[in-house]
């Protein structure tokens, strides 16, 4: 707290209703105005404090084919293209898409948000096109996006992860994915301002070859997010 | 923003209210409009504008804490085991709590959250002819599963909570399994609040699933943590 200064009245002085409004007012000021060096260290507790979690979303699905399997082939998607993941494997995705939308878009520029924290889980259980020749120059790659204020879909491109193929034997790979959104990612992947509105998750497989076609399948899935409260007085 | 306001301020030509000193100076019915705020009542709104809480001034684990457990020793598991197992009734209490996945923890305040996350990797004994594919809605077939369990019990709200455990040797015997689970505490409508809690992967294998299937398991590495935020 400010120093609390407050003048006597002594022997002789005017006592009025504005000399003693003055001191009033002085002493006012100065617990309105407490200065972090009142604070000693550690002095704060979560019953001092406002809850870390500004908001927080989530969402997991396995697929609607046998054995919970949604399953991908090179006519839904290839790339430079990608497909949110759904429950269905579909190509456009018929809802149930690995996605998640913020209860009201997330201003990473304010003061109250320090950042999103998104953890992604994905299950492999192959990709496989019965052709062992093509193994070695085949992978499949996943993504995370972000949706900017405006509505455009911003990938993360940290986020984005690889994985090869194999042949005629399940991988059974998780595909594990954690990352901090902070103010500047919109911009740096190309979007506007510091907002984002929702996060999704994306399949995508390397173009190549002749048919047999090409498959992906995958299973369980999950994708979360949390925006995490700051302290900051500036981004 | 200025928290105190105080409710009496003398105007010269008109008559003083000793009350009205009085309760600007100390009045908790008054609070915060009143000196009295400084008997441990000063709050956010008496903050200096420039200042930032940081870290050093909070205490430890005040705002967020976590733990984790994890083992590597291989652990077998057979049919028999679960001898007394009844997929009909499909009691979570027979099913075996995996050490190394398995802990338990106290929350020191009601927090909003809590994220629960594992990692496992098994392998199945394996037989030809048998189907690797999950049954889409388990019970009723369990045949051999891995749930997270929480306080004890068994979570079933979406199927990404368990896995199966695989049998068929033509398409992999082995499996890992990773995953995630945020649980609201108190602060968001959830229930896991202050207090002692436990998390778990725990594995049942069916001894009268239909053969051939699953008849035993092991479990390799794995390892379960959690965080909690205030």
């Amino acid at each position: 707290m400010a120093d609390v200064t407050y003048t006597s009245l002594e022997g002789g002085d005017l006592f009025d209703a504005a000399s003693l409004t003055s001191r009033f007012t002085g002493i006012t000021a100065a617990v309105n105005d407490v200065e972090a060096a009142a604070v000693d260290r550690g002095a704060f507790n979560a019953a001092h404090l406002p809850s870390l979690i500004v908001d927080r979303q989530q969402t997991s699905f396995v697929g609607t084919g046998v054995g919970g399997n949604h399953v991908y082939d090179e006519t839904e998607v290839l790339l430079p293209a990608y497909l949110t993941i759904n429950r269905n494997g579909t190509n456009p995705p018929a809802g149930g898409n690995l996605e998640i939308t913020f209860t009201a878009p997330v201003d990473l520029a304010t003061a109250e948000t320090g950042g999103i924290f998104i953890m992604c889980n994905l299950h492999v259980v192959n990709m496989d096109d019965d052709t062992p020749a093509n193994v070695a120059t085949r992978f499949i790659t996943y993504r995370l996006q972000i949706r900017d204020g405006p509505g455009t879909w911003i990938t993360v491109q940290r986020t984005e992860r690889l994985l090869a193929e194999s042949f005629a034997s399940d991988q059974l790979f998780q595909v594990g994915v954690r990352t901090l959104i902070r103010s500047g990612d919109v911009v740096a992947g190309g979007g506007v301002g510091d907002v984002v509105q929702a996060v999704r998750a994306q399949i995508s497989m390397q173009t190549a070859g002749a048919p047999p076609t090409r498959r992906v399948t995958l299973r369980e899935c999950s994708l979360s997010g949390l925006v995490l409260h700051s302290s900051r007085a500036t981004p | 923003m200025p928290d105190i306001v105080l409710p009496h301020t003398p105007v010269d030509g008109a008559v003083s209210s000793a009350d009205g000193i009085s309760q600007n100076l100390y009045d908790p019915a008054a609070a915060p409009n009143s000196y009295e705020v400084i008997n441990g009542r000063l709050n956010n709104p008496n903050r200096r504008a420039t200042w930032d809480v940081d870290s050093t001034q909070i205490q430890q684990n005040a705002c967020s804490g976590g733990g984790s457990v994890g083992a590597t020793l291989g652990l077998d598991y057979f049919d028999n085991l679960f001898r007394s197992f009844d997929a009909a009734a499909n009691d979570p209490a027979l099913y075996e709590p995996i050490p190394g996945g398995s802990l338990e923890f106290f929350l020191p305040y009601d927090p909003a959250l809590t994220i629960l996350s594992w990692t496992l990797h098994l392998t199945g004994n394996g037989v030809l002819g048998a189907t690797y594919d999950d049954p889409a809605a388990p019970p009723p077939n369990i045949v051999g599963r891995v749930y997270l369990h929480v306080d004890g019990v068994r979570v079933v709200a979406g199927t990404t909570r368990n896995m199966l455990i695989p049998g068929n040797s033509t398409r992999g015997l082995t499996r890992s399994w990773a995953g995630h689970i945020m649980i609201d505490g108190p602060g968001l409508g959830g229930t896991l609040g202050k207090g002692w809690h436990s998390a778990s992967l725990r594995i049942v294998i069916d001894p009268t699933a239909t053969q051939p299937g699953v008849q035993f398991s092991r479990v390799n590495c794995r390892a379960i943590n959690y965080v909690y935020f205030s």
